[in-house]
């Protein structure tokens, strides 16, 4: 996919687990992997809205687009 | 009548009523159903397979389908190579009023006996009564035949129909014909099936074909629906091999009754050979039997929608992938 999830880099910067992460936007560890990995097929506003709120960032801190 | 006896059903009534009332009302809910229908069709599957092992071993290894089974007792088959197979046939059978009959209504005088109708001929020798009027009887008639004015009163008495057909006088079976009533000619027709042994390989094997194949269909569709619903069990979910199975259950369906309908139109070519046509037995009874096309317009109809529905839930499967992967 031309997105990139960076949303390994943005925990590391904030120094914050995956697992914590999960707990705070309330969705499942499992999930939260996928999202990582890049399998996920989209992103629903409310979860990238919790995920900029826990990581204090914007949208683009997360999500990158790279041309194939 | 002893109470126990009345007790003891009423309790096995009353128990059964609130078993399955309780299986009723548990199969409302989701979870129980598939429980339920999963294992319904376990058992379904295995007894179908269980009896087509059993057909087969009684082909292959006994002689004429039969076995001893006990000391008293022999196992037959349902069918045998020895013994031909069963073709589809449909039966018509018309009964009409004999042509010669007239209805006379008894004395009324006669108390116990005054709704009660009788038959005769019209041929005044035949005819246990002397000009048509009963109570007047016929002497000579009544000689021939063995009886007495006694006897004779004691059948009408008990019978509502009494006709002679040559030298035997018949009791019951009579078409009544009143004010109220008429009846003429009724047919019933039902399907049927004749047993046929043919030494022509090609018909020998549309009927092996005819009388195993259904066999076979019905063994995969019951193991189709044993696995979807173990599969349901497992997770109430769309999937692919879902729509894989119902797929290939719509397919079966049509492909059988595809396939049956082929096989019964061959056997309608050579049944010239097999049936008959217009067989009186008497002037009241004509049968008749001829081939029947089997072939089942709403088998058809819900494998073709099983087909579609297999469609749709591909689709839903897509679609439940795609909901999953959205975080």
């Amino acid at each position: 996919m031309a997105i990139i999830v960076n949303l390994d880099v943005m925990l590391a910067k904030r120094k914050m687990r995956s697992k914590e992460l999960a707990e705070i936007i309330g969705i499942t560890t499992a999930n939260l992997s996928v999202l990582k990995s890049g399998k996920a097929k989209a992103v629903r506003f409310s979860t990238l809205e919790a995920i900029c709120k826990a990581l204090e960032c914007q949208p683009a801190d997360i999500l990158e687009y790279q041309k194939e | 009548m002893n109470t126990i006896d009345i007790i003891y059903p009423m309790l096995l009534y009353v128990g059964l009523l609130i078993f399955f009332g309780l299986v009723i009302i548990s199969l409302f809910y989701n979870k129980n159903l598939i429980r339920f229908l999963n294992g319904i069709f376990t058992i379904a599957f295995w007894s179908v397979l269980a009896f087509f092992l059993f057909q087969i071993s009684m082909e292959l290894f006994t002689d004429n389908g039969s076995f001893k089974a006990s000391e008293n007792g022999r196992m037959h088959s349902k069918g045998h190579y020895s013994k031909g197979y069963n073709v589809p046939v449909k039966i018509d059978l018309y009964i009409s009023p004999p042509k010669e009959e007239l209805n006379y209504k008894k004395d009324s005088t006669n108390q116990s006996t005054s709704s009660i109708t009788f038959s005769r001929f019209i041929n005044p020798n035949d005819n246990f009564f002397k000009d048509n009027i009963p109570g007047n009887f016929n002497k000579q008639r009544l000689e021939a035949a063995g009886l007495t004015e006694k006897k004779l009163d004691s059948f009408f008495k008990n019978s509502s129909g009494i006709k002679i057909t040559g030298n035997k006088l018949q009791i019951g079976f009579s078409f009544e014909k009143n004010q109220f009533l008429k009846t003429s000619t009724s047919s019933f027709t039902t399907e049927g099936y004749l047993n046929i042994k043919s030494s022509n390989w090609f018909f020998t094997l549309c009927q092996l074909i005819r009388s195993y194949i259904p066999f076979i269909i019905t063994l995969l569709i019951l193991y189709q629906l044993k696995s979807i619903f173990k599969l349901l069990k497992k997770e109430f979910n769309f999937s692919l091999e879902l729509s894989k199975k119902i797929k290939f259950i719509g397919f079966l369906l049509v492909i059988g009754q595809l396939l049956t309908l082929t096989l019964s139109v061959i056997f309608s070519f050579y049944f010239k050979y097999a049936g008959f046509e217009n067989t009186s037995q008497n002037n009241g009874i004509r049968l008749n039997i001829n081939p029947s096309i089997e072939f089942d317009i709403t088998l058809i109809l819900v494998g073709l929608s099983l087909l579609l529905l297999s469609i749709l839930l591909n689709k839903g499967h897509h679609i439940q992938q795609e909901n999953d992967l959205t975080i």
